[in-house]
């Protein structure tokens, strides 16, 4: 083909004229979309920084642009289109379609059609031109750059309004920074709850920058959101505990076999709830109930993995072990001589028997329980013991000062850190060095990042209370929470709630009745009643109920609570720890 | 023959032929151009006008410039068939003799076709599309090149026969001969008046134009084109799927496929006398109201609301171009 070549030139032309044209649909679309995110955004359906709209409106540029110069342009069309324009009387599309007939003028109608195209010029038939397109994208174009101009100049607002939406701007700013420090914290693993803080978090923040909600909405909102930190912050401590009872375990048990014991000893050691009705029943009978007893740290025997049967008898002293196997070998003689006597029906004969083998294992479990014991005496005398039971302190202190909402110190935790290393470097297994490692490392995350939660939530209270009593007048209002000292309270004139003020709803309520059968046949009396006015709470519920809770545990675990008690009182502590985090919210009333 | 040559032959002929009916025929320039179109067509033309603007010398001028018989048919009532074909006659040797009719002849003039009888209309038909002439169970050939010109008065409508549908799609072109202006007819004046009249001088022969024919019939046209051809045949359709809209409103019956070929070949001679060596939209849209407006036929509301053949034509080939868009938008 003879024009083919010069064809090129006015594809080229026409491919400029696309990118022209397309350019401005795609501006004029993306000015469209801009407009659209925006009123989504003022709606607070997605989060549309307004300035965003020039990114929108740059893509739609160049996509529009792209789009127009690399849509395919074919030659056949191209011919018909420039005869058209150029009045070519079909030449070129005619030379095309019938470039390979064999007619007497296929010739010189292709060299006819060459030469007509060579009079035409790609400009002159494919001019550019300012046409609909061109005006409607730069018409879109001022109008949007009007809204974001009257929008960022707050040229509508009135001196007053502008006031106060700068302070509401800086709070909104303080969000903004927590919402980024819990976002950059949500990278470290999965954060599902974080992130729904840091989302809700920011949500709030765009609310307070349009100013979408009411002083009270936004009081309301930042409890809420308090609230959910905080259990974030609970959930994130007992995940550390979680971790911690597990190192513990980890290496106690190592110890224990480095100090001669055996693990396979300590799942023997075990008691059915026969023998340990006749342990105490034969201890009472000796009086060895009345002696004292060996005084051993409940988590230690959690973490070995003895269960209370066994916690029990490796709590016996030497003492009550010489009353109690005494007792066994009296029991064991009176048994042998009813049964030598012969007097005795069958089944009496039966229960002799089995009560005799039932002693015979109190005795070797007695003896297995000395075995362990043994090594565990050895256990404790090892300086890495006596490590590790400080360096448990340092994490539960460190843990107890998170929950109380005081901050750790770089030190503090540098200090834990190297604690654990110490810790780990003594493990033996290579296999079990690492996976402790991890396990710590994961540990100390879980305390950054539930001290990283308190903390984000005490600046935003603390904005809060400023950005309210200061902004939107909201003076004297109580913090949330209202605790003295509590993690999640405002600052000011907000920091403190006095507890004078609390005055409880409703009256005191007693319920009298007795317990089901799988907790005992006990009556009891339960009062439920508010605060009373003119009472004086000397110290914030909050701050001795992890006190008080550990001490329940303890006393469950030294079996000084009586085993039909203790899930009652297990589950009395419990929910109050649950509980405690509405009543938190209302622990100002 | 070569392509660049064949062409170049062609439009010499056909301007030198011009020329000479120029000598005599002033002004009517579509008119003498239809004519000559037709005639290189192969085609026969229909000439609607009044009385006195020079259709027979139109007629008479072209025969005159390639020197082919010429003959001319004065239609009339009472007019018998035989009158145009010729007759048996008894001779004194006594046996028959066919004695030609004026139908024998090269160029043939109907004038004022529509006053016969529809039975001598139909006289023309063979000769029109067969070229042959049967009488007596026997047929004569007719001797190429062989056009049939005819006349009508579009007004004296009183004692005349309109020509049926069959007869009009046999003519090539309708051609209408409009009164000249004030400039052409001071020219005709003088020079009808003053002197003698000019001489034309034999410009081609039938030899020539029987060639002419050919090499019109190699013009290229490319399917796009052909298509448009046939969009404006289909969109005279009023029942058709493509039909356009004026079309529906105003036509009862569309153009045949003797129209489509008619349209073709025009736009050959076109592009031929343009200086092209392919068929254009243009060309087509040039021929389209000469090939058509015979063609179609129009119905009673076109009649009541004034609408012309000529309107519905352009109507339909607006229509078309319509649909027939730039392909590469900008």
């Amino acid at each position: 083909m003879k024009f083919t070549g010069d064809l090129k030139k006015f594809g080229l032309r026409v491919r400029f004229l696309r990118l022209w044209r397309y350019a401005a649909i795609g501006l004029l679309a993306s000015v469209f979309l801009a407009f659209a995110l925006i009123v989504a955004d003022n709606f607070l359906l997605i989060n549309f920084p307004i300035l965003n709209s020039g990114y929108v409106v740059v893509a739609g540029l160049v996509l529009g642009a792209v789009t127009g110069f690399f849509l395919p342009v074919s030659e056949l069309a191209l011919a018909r289109s420039v005869d058209r324009r150029a009045g070519n009387q079909d030449r070129l599309a005619t030379a095309l379609q019938k470039q390979d007939a064999e007619e007497l003028f296929t010739e010189v109608q292709q060299q006819d059609a060459a030469e007509s195209l060579q009079q035409i010029t790609p400009k002159a038939i494919y001019p550019f031109s300012f046409g609909r397109w061109q005006m409607a994208a730069c018409a879109s174009c001022f109008a949007l750059a009007a809204v974001v101009w009257v929008v960022q100049s707050e040229i509508l607002l009135s001196t007053d309004q502008k006031a106060q939406k700068s302070k509401m701007e800086q709070v909104q700013a303080a969000v903004e920074r927590i919402v980024k420090q819990l976002e950059v914290e949500d990278q470290t693993g999965d954060r599902a709850a974080e992130k729904k803080l840091a989302a809700e978090l920011r949500k709030f923040s765009r609310e307070m920058e349009r100013g979408k909600l009411n002083q009270e909405q936004a009081m309301q909102k930042a409890q809420k959101l308090a609230e959910e930190a905080k259990k974030l912050t609970e959930q994130r401590l007992e995940k550390t505990a979680e971790k911690m009872e597990q190192i513990q375990a980890k290496v106690l048990q190592e110890k224990f076999e480095e100090a001669g014991g055996k693990l396979g000893d300590l799942q023997n050691l075990k008691l059915d709830k026969m023998q340990m009705e006749a342990m105490r029943d034969l201890m009472q009978k000796s009086g060895a109930d009345k002696m004292p007893s060996n005084n051993l740290d409940s988590k230690t025997m959690e973490a070995l993995g003895l269960d209370n049967s066994a916690s029990e008898m490796m709590r016996m002293s030497e003492q009550q072990k010489d009353a109690l196997a005494k007792a066994i070998a009296q029991e064991q003689k009176n048994i042998q001589e009813q049964m030598q006597n012969g007097n005795l029906t069958a089944e009496q004969m039966k229960a002799l028997q089995e009560r005799q083998e039932m002693l015979n294992e109190l005795s070797k479990q007695l003896q297995l329980s000395e075995d362990v014991m043994k090594a565990l005496r050895e256990l404790q005398e090892m300086k890495e013991y006596k490590e590790l039971q400080e360096m448990l302190q340092t994490l539960q202190k460190a843990t107890d000062q998170i929950q109380n909402g005081e901050p750790l110190t770089e030190e503090q935790i540098k200090e834990m850190q190297r604690q654990m290393e110490e810790l780990a470097k003594q493990m033996k297994d290579p296999k079990a060095r690492e996976a402790m490692r991890q396990a710590m490392k994961e540990m100390i995350e879980q305390l950054k990042s539930g001290q990283l939660d308190a903390e984000a939530m005490r600046q935003l209270m603390g904005m809060m209370g400023a950005g309210m009593s200061g902004g939107m007048g909201l003076n004297g209002m109580p913090g949330s929470g209202g605790r003295d000292g509590g993690a999640f309270q405002g600052e000011g004139e907000n920091q403190k709630g006095d507890p004078m003020t609390l005055d409880g709803k409703g009256n005191p309520t007693a319920v009298r009745g007795s317990r089901d059968e799988n907790r005992g046949t006990d009556a009891y009396t339960e009062i439920k009643a508010p605060t009373m006015v003119g009472s004086r709470t000397s110290v914030p519920y909050k701050e001795v109920l992890p006190q008080y809770k550990k001490s329940a545990e303890s006393a469950v675990n030294n079996n000084q609570v009586k085993p039909k008690h203790r899930q009652r009182v297990k589950e009395y502590f419990e929910s109050l720890s649950s509980g405690g985090s509405s009543s938190g919210g209302k622990g100002g009333k | 023959m070569k392509g660049l040559e064949a062409a170049e032959w062609f439009r010499n002929t056909w301007g030198a032929i011009r020329q000479e009916i120029g000598k005599v025929v002033v002004g009517q320039e579509e008119v003498v151009e239809g004519v000559l179109v037709a005639l290189a067509a192969n085609g026969h033309v229909l000439l609607e006008g009044m009385p006195g603007l020079g259709k027979t010398l139109l007629i008479r001028s072209l025969a005159e410039a390639v020197d082919l018989e010429f003959s001319r048919i004065q239609f009339t009532p009472d007019m018998m068939p035989a009158d145009v074909t010729g007759t048996n006659v008894f001779t004194q040797s006594g046996g028959f003799e066919f004695r030609r009719g004026p139908i024998f002849a090269n160029f043939v003039l109907a004038d004022e076709i529509n006053r016969a009888t529809p039975k001598t209309q139909s006289s023309l038909l063979e000769a029109m599309q067969e070229r042959q002439v049967t009488l007596g169970g026997k047929q004569y050939s007719l001797e190429e090149p062989f056009m049939v010109m005819a006349t009508q008065n579009p007004v004296e409508q009183e004692g005349t026969y309109p020509l049926p549908e069959a007869q009009l799609d046999r003519f090539f072109f309708k051609v209408l001969v409009e009164y000249p202006s004030k400039q052409v007819l001071a020219d005709i004046v003088t020079r009808t008046t003053a002197g003698e009249m000019p001489t034309i001088n034999r410009v081609a022969t039938g030899v020539d134009l029987i060639q002419a024919r050919q090499i019109t019939r190699e013009v290229t046209i490319s399917p796009d084109v052909l298509d448009f051809a046939l969009s404006l045949v289909v969109a005279s359709h009023p029942e058709g799927p493509d039909a356009a809209k004026i079309s529906q409103r105003y036509v009862r019956y569309g153009s045949s496929p003797r129209g489509a070929q008619s349209l073709v070949t025009a736009g050959k001679v076109y592009a031929l006398l343009g200086g092209r060596f392919n068929v254009s939209k243009d060309d087509l849209k040039r021929a389209a109201k000469g090939v058509l407006r015979h063609r179609l036929i129009l119905n009673y509301e076109s009649e009541a609301d004034g609408i012309t053949a000529d309107q519905v034509v352009d109507g339909i080939v607006e229509s078309v171009e319509q649909k027939d868009q730039d392909p590469v938008r900008v």
